[in-house]
């Protein structure tokens, strides 16, 4: 049985680039799209689903606000976050409100996939901005407590694992361009992206990042 | 007419001592009004004085030619001249000596005021007054018919009847060359009646309404013995008033004069100006006069008699510029011509007058540089004169030299005492007057000049002062205000003195005010008048306008005065309000700005989050999708390509994230302060790997939105500064609410610090954080110092 998933966006271009990344699993359907709470709220009156990815802006109602009813009226329902968002404070409300994740647009991919299926208010998945921010304010004490420590290299693309593994061999920039057959920018913006994902504040904690992770990596690969 | 006055020879007892007594009076009787009994001092002194100087006053003209004969050079006197002149002029000096131990005639001086009456036997003491008399009639060849009757006790003052009994018989003996002097004393209806009769030349229907007046207004047209008949007679005349009677003449020229005096018995009080009127007979007169007829007339009579004079021509600069302007108050015709001859051939201007009173209203016309006086005077006499000139302020610097007969010390004393600068002894050389006046002249012009030059210096002060100044006496009314307070209050010069100063506040104020002064007037001291609260002046037309005012004590024309000092800040306090509103519209139109900007912030924040973040959310899930797509798994290099694309759409992604949380964060009016600052700090840690301690603890989400902005910038702005200049490494920011203060808000860094008063690397950016707390009425502190850190903080 496939999943029934509401998407509640009021951007029309991103809920349909959303649709179409989301019915390439086989095992979501797309039973609800709504612009706002209102629409949403009017279609769950009739309307059954499992999960529904929630913007946070919404004219009218509040992405929170909207949760929070929804949930009224279909308990069972998943909610999860997708805004521009990624303050504490919004995922803090979100998740007060009862969703069961949180994602900002830019993140939507193989994660979000993974948390429509399996995210529920035991295990909440965020995306890596989100995690990570969560994880690092000292003042969203409940949020960290819900939120497992997932600052991983998982979130990583594959040019980023590419990246990230000559950072380790201790290449630089240019170095790594060439290899890669990348622009030397580019290579700038993958470590930033790396950064980001990883929390990493500084180019000397990125290069110890990347020199631990392959030494787990290969031991890892050992192992199995 | 030495031999006519050798009977006050006889009268030497008592003589010294009422000399002293006259001549103290002016000091010791100053309150005295004007009227007949003033009028009669100067009677009295003249008939007192009268016998000495009519010997002095020919020896002093005698003398000074001889003196100014003897002073000229030797080539101008014929030769053996001058042995006989000195020879004159030491016997002269001869006469004078004798006549100085010559007891005056100072028995019947006058200048009481009030008299004690008492009972006497009027008959008796009338009959021995006249037996004084009697010898000098027989010696003169004059029949002296007493006839005192016993009477009646009589209340009457026994000095003023001597005087009145001794004048009528001495002025018949000095009209009567030949006959008879009666004297009768009658009890009549209650009343005592002395008629005092003479056979003498008698007195001309022209001169009888003159009788009592007097004696120089008289015309001299008579062939008496004597030019000074009837001397006495307006001192009877007094005297007689002073008794409530009445006194009557009858003359017939060329048969004779008789006196009649009626005087009440009883013991009624002296009035001193009890009306007595005279009865409207045939060749009688009324003696009813009144002293400033006498005064006003006093000029006029000595102009006819030829008196050189320029006492009505207008003194002008010309005249001032010369050596000198002297007032002369002489009675005697002859010393005047000779006072005025000597001093105008000295080079002085010179006003002659008769008589004190003339003199007073010339020198009060215009204050002459000296006054020469005769003591003995007709009208004011000398010391009279004196006491005048000094009351009054036009006259009271003027020097005075008394010019008297007496040459005693006491006289001197006295003169001196009662105000005189000098004291001129007649005879006097011309030499010694020119020198004395001349000395008096110029020590006056040069205090004169000093005390102007003071007083222009004063007045100058006074009258440019830039604030108002107003002199208030004690009883509330305004004694002087210079231009300047004319201005303020619109009241012109002549205005101002009288004025109540309540008037010049606005009606509100009046009668607390009043309690005010008071209230100050016991303790004066320099100080500002209500400074708390705004004091309002009222103009003539009753507009009111602010002031501060000054106060303090002053003393001013011999009186305890308060000082105003008034100042109109209605410009000022226009100017301050302006000002102030100005600031006001300052700030609003600051804060409008920073709402302003922090609206389109907000909308421009908003437009990244909400539309752009999506497409670029869209984008990148559509180059996912065209990157897992089956077709391009045999190009590689497409699939690299739209990996780069995909990342750089995921660094572009949070740039604009960070862009719009630098705008203004979504956060900051969705949730309040408290989760922007952790957002914000958040961020800044993951950018530059400063880390923020935040601690909020104590703070509660109440602040207004615009409160809530500020801060934040505030944040903002200090965190950029640690990361562009402080190169620190841990940052702590501390928030609190309630307490003393709205709001505390502490930024604190471990960098380099820097010299607050050297470096101006981050000027703009403090300036801009105090600025940003200063619109919210807070205060902003920074302390720092080069390697120590910087600490900002910011009070709300």
């Amino acid at each position: 049985m496939s999943l029934r998933v509401a998407l509640v966006d009021d951007h029309r271009p991103f809920r349909e680039r959303l649709r179409a990344l989301l019915q390439r699993d086989r095992d979501i359907e797309i039973v609800a799209e709504a612009s706002s709470g209102h629409e949403l709220l009017e279609i769950a009156r009739t309307t059954e689903m499992d999960v529904a990815c929630m913007d946070i802006r919404l004219p009218g109602m509040s992405g929170i606000e909207a949760t929070r009813r929804l949930l009224a009226i279909r308990p069972g329902v998943r909610v999860i976050g997708l805004s521009a968002y990624a303050e504490a404070h919004y995922v803090e409300l979100m998740l007060d409100a009862g969703a069961v994740g949180h994602f900002t647009k830019g993140d939507v991919g193989e994660a979000l996939l993974h948390a429509i299926h399996t995210a529920s208010p035991e295990r909440p998945c965020f995306g890596a901005d989100i995690s990570l921010l969560v994880a690092a304010n000292g003042t969203a004490a409940t949020v960290a407590g819900k939120v497992p420590a997932n600052a991983e290299a998982t979130s990583l693309g594959g040019r980023e694992l590419e990246v990230l593994m000559l950072i380790a061999k201790g290449l630089a920039s240019p170095q790594i361009a060439r290899s890669l057959s990348m622009d030397p920018t580019m290579v700038d913006v993958y470590r930033r992206n790396i950064m980001r994902k990883l929390n990493l504040s500084s180019d000397a904690a990125l290069g110890e990042y990347a020199r631990s992770w392959s030494l787990r990596r290969e031991s890892g690969e050992k192992a199995t | 007419m030495i031999e006519e006055n050798e009977p006050a020879s006889e009268r030497t007892v008592d003589a010294p001592a009422r000399e002293t007594d006259q001549l103290k009076r002016p000091e010791t009787d100053l309150t005295r009004a004007d009227g007949p009994l003033q009028d009669l001092d100067g009677t009295t002194t003249e008939f007192v004085a009268h016998i000495p100087r009519d010997f002095r006053t020919p020896l002093t003209l005698l003398l000074g030619p001889l003196q100014d004969i003897l002073a000229s050079p030797a080539s101008a006197l014929a030769p053996g001249s001058r042995t006989v002149l000195e020879q004159a002029r030491r016997n002269t000096l001869r006469l004078l000596n004798l006549l100085d131990t010559l007891p005056d005639f100072s028995w019947i001086e006058g200048g009481r005021t009030d008299a004690a009456r008492e009972p006497a036997d009027l008959a008796a003491f009338t009959a021995e007054l006249i037996g004084n008399f009697r010898s000098f009639c027989e010696g003169a060849g004059l029949r002296l018919i007493v006839d005192c009757p016993p009477m009646p006790e009589v209340h009457v003052d026994r000095d003023a009847w001597e005087k009145i009994v001794v004048n009528l018989v001495a002025n018949a003996f000095k009209s009567t060359v030949e006959g008879t002097i009666e004297v009768r004393l009658r009890a009549h209806d209650g009343n005592a009646q002395l008629i005092v009769s003479d056979t003498g030349a008698g007195i001309p229907k022209s001169e009888m309404p003159y009788v009592f007046d007097d004696f120089d207004d008289v015309p001299r047209v008579r062939t008496g013995r004597s030019d000074r008949i009837g001397f006495g007679l307006p001192f009877v005349r007094e005297l007689v008033h002073l008794h409530n009677g009445s006194i009557d003449v009858q003359s017939t020229p060329g048969r004779g004069t008789s006196f009649t005096v009626l005087l009440p018995a009883g013991a009624r009080q002296f009035s001193p100006r009890a009306g007595a009127h005279g009865h409207a007979e045939s060749g009688s007169v009324s003696t009813a006069n009144d002293a400033s007829a006498v005064a006003a007339r006093a000029s006029p009579a000595w102009l006819e008699r030829g008196v050189p004079t320029n006492a009505h021509v207008p003194a002008t600069d010309a005249v001032l510029n010369r050596r000198g302007h002297v007032v002369i108050a002489e009675d005697h015709a002859e010393t005047r011509v000779y006072l005025c001859h000597v001093l105008e051939t000295a080079g002085f201007t010179v006003d002659a007058l008769a008589d004190g009173t003339a003199a007073l209203a010339t020198c009060q016309a215009h204050a002459p540089d000296a006054l020469v006086s005769d003591v003995l005077m007709p009208g004011l006499d000398g010391f009279e004169l004196i006491q005048r000139l000094r009351e009054d302020d036009r006259t009271s610097v003027i020097p005075v030299l008394l010019l008297s007969a007496h040459g005693g010390e006491d006289s001197r004393i006295a003169g001196i005492a009662a105000g005189a600068d000098d004291y001129l002894v007649k005879p006097l050389s011309s030499r010694e007057l020119v020198a004395r006046v001349d000395g008096a002249v110029r020590l006056a012009r040069l205090r004169r000049e000093t005390a102007r030059r003071e007083q222009a210096d004063l007045e100058a002060l006074f009258s440019m002062a830039p604030d108002g100044v107003i002199v208030v006496g004690h009883d509330g009314r305004v004694l002087t205000a210079n231009e300047k307070a004319r201005q303020l209050f619109g009241y012109s010069e002549q205005e101002f003195p009288g004025l109540p100063v309540e008037a010049l506040m606005p009606p509100s104020h009046r009668s607390a005010h009043v309690g005010h002064r008071d209230t100050y007037v016991r303790a004066p001291v320099v100080r500002l008048m209500n400074p708390l609260q705004e004091l309002r002046g009222v103009r003539r037309d009753g507009s009111e306008f602010i002031v501060e005012i000054g106060l303090g004590p002053l003393q001013f024309k011999n009186q305890a005065c308060t000082i105003a000092i008034v100042r109109d800040i209605s410009e000022r306090k226009k100017l301050e309000a302006e000002r102030a509103e100005q600031e006001k519209r300052f700030r609003s139109l600051s804060s409008r700005l920073v709402e302003v900007q922090e609206a389109e912030r907000r909308e421009l924040s908003a437009e990244l989050h909400d539309r752009t973040s999506p497409q670029l959310a869209a984008i990148q899930i559509n180059l996912s999708m065209l990157r897992n797509m089956p077709s391009m798994r045999e190009t590689e290099d497409v699939r690299a390509l739209l990996d780069d694309t995909v990342g750089l759409i995921a660094d572009t992604t949070v740039s604009i994230r960070e862009i719009s949380s630098n705008l203004r964060p979504t956060v900051l009016d969705d949730g309040g302060l408290l989760p922007a600052l952790a957002g914000y700090a958040q961020q800044f840690t993951q950018r530059t790997g400063i880390v923020v301690q935040l601690n909020t603890q104590d703070a509660t989400s109440t602040l207004s939105p615009a409160v809530q902005s500020s801060l934040f910038r505030i944040v903002q702005e200090a965190l950029t500064n640690c990361a562009k200049h402080a190169r620190a490494r841990n940052v702590t920011i501390g928030l609190s609410t309630g307490g003393s203060h709205l709001v505390s808000l502490m930024i604190a860094d471990d960098g380099t610090g820097f010299d607050f008063e050297r470096q101006s690397t981050a000027g703009l950016g403090l300036l801009t954080m105090r600025e940003r707390a200063e619109f919210l009425g807070g205060r902003f502190s920074l302390e720092t110092k080069p390697g120590q850190g910087t600490r900002i903080q910011v009070i709300v």
